[in-house]
């Protein structure tokens, strides 16, 4: 279907939220409630046309902007996750005292610049919709203003204007070597030039940064320590859906093996697993430490993306949304850690919170146990998957090395749970109604999908 | 065709000075600059492949990284200038709070 | 079917979530019957087992053309396990309740204790490799929570990580074992495989390789040599929990998988032969530990790992109804002697060290009696359990002229005696050797634990004549039953005389040992600390454990210490020092290894992020 404003829609979604928001910051004399209701409504209604137009392949803008079922699929995931974040900001940032609105409609704007970046072979549109996607996460990342916060985004900041500059001049590369932005063009021999191949790499590159794969991976536990608790959870994972899915796209255009990425991307994601889990054995701080799981879990996504184009749909996929709820759930669950308006995500601040409150514990045990891989829970099967997928495909050692430092996993993510359950404190923790409700759906998710895995295979089918 | 492999020399030269300048300086201020460098060199780097290619596409290109650009400094102010007058910090060697 | 599965599973989902919201009584009363219905159901469908039943309940996950079912298998294996496991832990339930009563996280360990139960039964039940993994995985879990109940003890909490690490590196090799298989065979499913191997579509040389991958995991579960090392200090949790995990069942999940997996086993020679070597090893190396420790515990620990190692012995040379056999026998008196243990312990307000025991006979009968018993079938007194068990290993060995491992079996069944009286004379016999503080208290203990203690040691008692020797009965009850599992079906020809022999030969043995134990500890009692004194050496040797712990630790650990980088070295010292007691060694020595680069300066980053951009493009260009 040829029709650019529906094709559009849900990036024309998001502005009018971001510029509806920041309207009535100005205009409104007390706005905040109705800026927060504003902001759910919207989160909402960015999932309509995922559900609508689902099915249906829309081009806009003669080619340069594609919805298709990828896309659809990857609005209806960000518009969750907006939603939670948005929920969870709501208690966060009252009690953190960070009273700024500019922070939904930043949410709205980032979330656009991810949905364009997942629904276009421009690369004019990629460089763009990430740059959107950036510009509004720096601020997010610093909107708390205070010591860490700014600390965490001066830090984003410098090391993401490096790694932009890279990937831009990646970008400049892949048009030299073509003389076109269109990536389906650019990408559709099969002997790519040198310099097409040179400039892939730096926009992978760039990528990785975002991906946070080591070695660029240093500004993940920083920033996720310093900046807000549910904007940290909004990084490790909306940011990353949006590569997967971009990853994907380019997968389906060229399989990144055989090449020399190929070796480059085994390298970089065997480094990322093994630093990742060991750097994250040591850790107290909660966040950084779900920060470097992050980074290893980084790792685990970065080895699909060697795999063909019908593997890295299902496995890949898989692995990423299993990913993204787990965190969520995580996330939610450290949200509420905070007291006096400072954050409390010690390790000993969670001890003995199993008596006090058993039901949301056994939530994040569950979440927890999910991301260590631990058999029979929903993250043993993504990972199963995934290294079916690839031992399929002919990785065999990067496999080992992925089940090693899953078992390594195991230790950090015990950890927590073991003070949960082992120790004793008397701290106790106030979920607000939003806290509750989310972690209920996704101990639920976790649960009904553990048992049905196939569940998830049926959502992603039509890609 | 030299004017163009010149300045796609040139444009690679500036571009690896624009990285060095944000790596040896340590004022926010410079580091911008550096920054600012990168990019413009980048627009060099598409305009001489649009003129190699001879079409307009590369120059296109350049007007949207020039927007990027300006935002780029606006964002970079506001933080150097929120880290400056909140937290009276010049330099990035007084950036050590979050580490391990 | 499923039920089975259920009741233990929900009864321990509503104890962790509401077990402080509910009365103790209660609790007391739930946890076990959430037990022992499914030992009803096990026992009600115990004669649909010959039947080989799959109870399918639904298609769990496919991987291309590989299905994995959520099934329940119902054969004469598993049915045996199920009800093994669930009549053991019913009674050990039962036992809990008394032994436990003081504790304040009452509930938390019965939801503990029924969550072990139902990855027990999932492990025993699964019809698949894949959700045997999953049971595998969890009972591990359950151990590791519940060795580290008490973890006001600094050592509990390390224990439960020891058991953890340990396990881990076994496990290893069980997930790359299981994927070779899925890779082979293209199925989990247990019939699949062996129809496989019985059919000669499977190599050798691979059934080799993933004969050892698996044993891998069953040394680390099972606490054979190499990964024994970690059952000793797993007794650091509650008594009820070492009977039940640490002695019944859970250690024992090695023993079942090998048998589970005949088919393979018996395909390859190689794998087969390290099997036993390393049981029977196991067995005697055991055993010679169990000798000269005090702590009462600890000795059966040693006990456990030297049974065990039998076990893994008899299913090493094939005599899988034999292994079974004594696995189940072994849960029965092995159950006893931790219950034991525990009312001992229990009277004695917490002290282990048997040096500070004696003279308990006439304080506590009921316990005196039914441990007298499981000592009594453990060496292998003519009679009682332990006998016809271990004496058909011993058999099966003599006649597959699998001679030299034979000697140690025997050898190891003397030193058996031995230890086990050596802990009840020094335990129950002689002059009391507590402080009087101590004496005044001790007790017998109550109804609900020493029931226990005497059913235990009535099956004890009578377990064994489900299958006598051949000499006595032809068609020996388990030796038909197993038989229907088993894939290679061997003929051994028992010669009825030299059988007999044998049988004289063990039962001397068993009361040689036992003389020997009474001489010494109570005839005699000057001469152990003679000999030891003379042969100062192996004393200290055996006493220290071989140094065991110590070459690790030489081995493993130091290297760290001094500054070695290898990634499993320094995974001990990592896990065990720095992650148990969460402070400062590890961060000191290795933990700064990587986060040393997330020094917090920009510039470090940056010049991390050129580094690593630039290698990226070399190696980009060199592979161009």
């Amino acid at each position: 279907m040829n029709d650019t404003y529906v094709a559009i829609l849900p990036i024309l979604i998001s502005f009018i939220a971001a510029f509806t928001i920041i309207m009535f910051d100005l205009f409104l004399s007390k706005p905040h409630k109705i800026i927060k209701g504003f902001s759910l409504f919207f989160a909402a209604l960015t999932i309509v046309p995922a559900v609508f137009y689902r099915g249906i392949t829309t081009i806009g803008f003669k080619g340069q902007i594609i919805f298709d079922n990828l896309s659809y699929l990857f609005v209806f995931l960000i518009a969750l996750i907006s939603f939670t974040i948005i929920i969870l900001g709501f208690s966060y940032n009252k009690e953190r005292k960070v009273i700024y609105n500019e922070y939904y409609a930043l949410l709205f704007l980032a979330q656009a610049g991810l949905i364009g970046f997942v629904s276009s072979y421009n690369i004019l549109v990629l460089f763009l919709s990430l740059e959107i996607f950036s510009f509004s996460s720096y601020i997010l990342t610093g909107i708390a203003k205070d010591r860490l916060s700014s600390e965490a985004v001066f830090k984003y900041f410098y090391l993401g204007i490096i790694s932009s500059s890279f990937g831009l001049l990646g970008l400049s590369f892949l048009y030299g070597g073509s003389g076109t932005l269109d990536l389906r063009i650019i990408l559709k021999n099969s002997h790519l030039n040198n310099l097409i191949l040179g400039g892939l790499l730096l926009f992978l590159m760039n990528l990785f940064f975002k991906f946070s794969l080591s070695p660029f991976h240093t500004w993940t536990p920083d920033v996720y320590e310093g900046t807000t608790t549910p904007i940290a959870g909004y990084f490790s994972v909306a940011p990353k859906l949006a590569i997967i899915f971009a990853m994907l796209r380019i997968i389906s255009l060229k399989q990144l093996s055989g090449e020399p990425l190929q070796d480059i991307i085994w390298i970089i994601s065997a480094i990322t697993i093994i630093w990742g889990n060991i750097t994250a054995l040591k850790q107290k701080n909660l966040k950084r430490l779900m920060a470097y799981s992050a980074i290893a879990h980084s790792g685990y996504m970065a080895m699909g993306f060697m795999l063909n184009y019908e593997f890295a749909k299902k496995y890949l996929l898989f692995y990423g949304i299993i990913y993204l709820f787990l965190n969520l759930t995580v996330f939610t669950f450290l949200n509420y850690l905070i007291k006096d308006g400072k954050d409390t995500v010690n390790i000993n601040d969670i001890s003995g919170l199993s008596s006090k409150k058993p039901l949301e514990s056994f939530v994040l045990s569950l979440a927890l146990l999910s991301l260590a891989g631990f058999p029979p829970t929903i993250g043993f099967f993504a990972k199963f998957y995934l290294f079916v997928g690839l031992i399929k495909s002919g990785f065999v050692f990067i496999s080992l090395i992925a089940v090693l430092g899953t078992l390594i996993s195991v230790f950090y993510y015990f950890r927590i749970i073991s003070f949960m359950y082992i120790k004793e404190g008397d701290r106790d923790l106030i979920f607000g109604m939003g806290g509750k409700l989310l972690l209920f759906i996704c101990g639920i998710m976790i649960i009904v999908s553990s048992f049905y895995p196939q569940l998830i295979f049926n959502f992603i089918k039509g890609i | 065709m030299i004017i163009v492999y010149g300045s796609i020399l040139i444009a690679l030269f500036s571009f690896i000075i624009g990285i060095a300048i944000i790596i040896s300086k340590r004022t926010l201020i410079m580091i911008l600059i550096g920054a600012e460098f990168t990019l413009n060199s980048v627009n060099l780097l598409f305009i001489a492949f649009s003129k190699l290619h001879s079409n307009a596409i590369g120059q296109i290109f350049v007007i949207f990284t020039l927007t990027v650009a300006a935002i780029e400094i606006a964002v970079g102010l506001s933080i150097a200038v929120l880290l400056y007058r909140k937290h009276k910090i010049k330099s990035i060697e007084d950036l050590k709070e979050l580490k391990r | 079917m499923i039920f089975i599965l259920l009741f233990p599973v929900l009864s321990s989902l509503i104890l962790i979530l509401f077990g402080r919201y509910l009365n103790k009584k209660i609790v007391s009363l739930f946890s076990p019957i959430s037990i022992l219905i499914p030992f009803i159901i096990g026992i009600m469908n115990f004669d649909k087992a010959g039947d080989n039943i799959i109870y399918h309940i639904y298609r769990w996950i496919s991987i291309g053309n590989i299905n994995i079912e959520f099934a329940l298998k119902w054969d004469h294996l598993s049915a045996a396990m199920v009800l093994m496991v669930t009549g053991v832990s019913f009674l050990i339930h039962v036992y809990s309740i008394g032994y436990m009563a003081e504790d304040k996280s009452y509930p938390r360990f019965f939801a503990y204790m029924n969550l072990f139960t139902f990855f027990m039964l999932v492990l025993v039940l699964s019809s698949n490799i894949i959700m045997m993994f999953v049971g595998w995985e969890g009972v591990g879990l359950c151990s590791y929570l519940l060795i580290g109940f008490w973890f006001e003890k600094e050592s509990a909490a390390k224990a439960g990580m020891k058991a953890f690490i340990v396990n881990r590196i076994g496990d290893l090799g069980f997930l790359i074992g299981i994927f070779w298989i899925l890779y082979v065979v293209r199925s989990a499913d247990f019939i699949k495989i062996n129809s496989f191997v019985s059919s000669g579509l499977m190599p050798v040389a691979t059934a080799t390789i993933i004969g050892l991958l698996l044993f891998a995991g069953a040394t680390g579960k099972s606490a054979q040599i190499p990964l024994y090392v970690w059952l000793p200090d797993a007794m650091e949790g509650p008594t009820p929990v070492s009977a039940l995990i640490h002695a019944a069942t859970m250690v024992t999940a090695g023993v079942y998988m090998i048998v589970r997996l005949n088919g393979i086993y018996s395909l390859t020679p190689t794998a087969s032969m390290v099997v036993a070597v390393v049981g029977v090893w196991t067995a005697f190396y055991a055993a010679t530990i169990a000798l000269t420790q005090t702590d009462i515990k600890k000795v059966l620990a040693y006990s456990t790992i030297s049974q065990i190692g039998y076990m893994v012995f008899a299913a090493g040379i094939g005599a899988y109804g034999a292994a079974i056999f004594h696995l189940i026998m072994h849960a029965f008196f092995k159950a006893l002697l931790f219950l034991g243990a525990g009312s001992v312990i229990h009277a004695m307000g917490g002290i282990q060290d048997m040096r500070k025991m004696g003279g308990l006979k006439k304080y506590m009968p009921t316990t005196f009696y039914t441990f007298l018993i499981a000592g009594l079938a453990i060496s292998g007194v003519p009679g009682f359990a332990g006998f016809f068990s271990k004496d058909e290993i011993l058999a099966n060995s003599y006649f597959m002229n699998h001679r030299i491992l034979w000697i140690i079996g025997i050898m190891t069944a003397l030193l058996t005696a031995l230890y086990i009286f050596r802990l009840i004379f020094m335990t129950f016999y002689g002059e009391p050797r507590m402080d009087k503080e101590v004496q005044y208290h001790i007790h017998e203990s109550p109804k609900t634990m020493t029931i226990p203690l005497i059913i235990l040691a009535v099956l004890s008692t009578i377990g064994g004549y489900i299958s006598l020797p051949e000499f006595i009965s032809k068609h020996s009850l388990w030796k038909s039953y197993m038989d229907k599992i088993i894939v290679f079906k061997k003929e051994i020809l028992f010669t009825h005389t030299t059988e007999i022999n044998l049988t004289l030969l063990s039962s001397f043995i068993a009361i040689l040992g036992i003389f020997i134990a009474w001489y010494l500890y109570v005839k005699n009692t000057g001469l152990p600390d003679k000999l030891s004194n003379k042969f100062k050496f192996f004393h200290k040797l055996s006493y220290d454990k071989y140094y065991i712990d110590e070459i690790y630790e030489f081995v493993f650990i130091n290297p760290v210490v001094y500054g070695s980088e290898g990634i499993y070295q320094w995974f001990d010292i990592a896990v065990i020092d720095g992650i148990v007691n969460g402070s400062g060694k590890f961060s000191l020595y290795s933990g700064n290894l990587l986060s040393y680069f997330q020094s917090g300066f920009l510039k470090d980053y940056i010049y991390h992020i050129i580094t690593g951009a630039i290698l990226i493009l070399t190696i980009f260009v060199l592979g161009l």
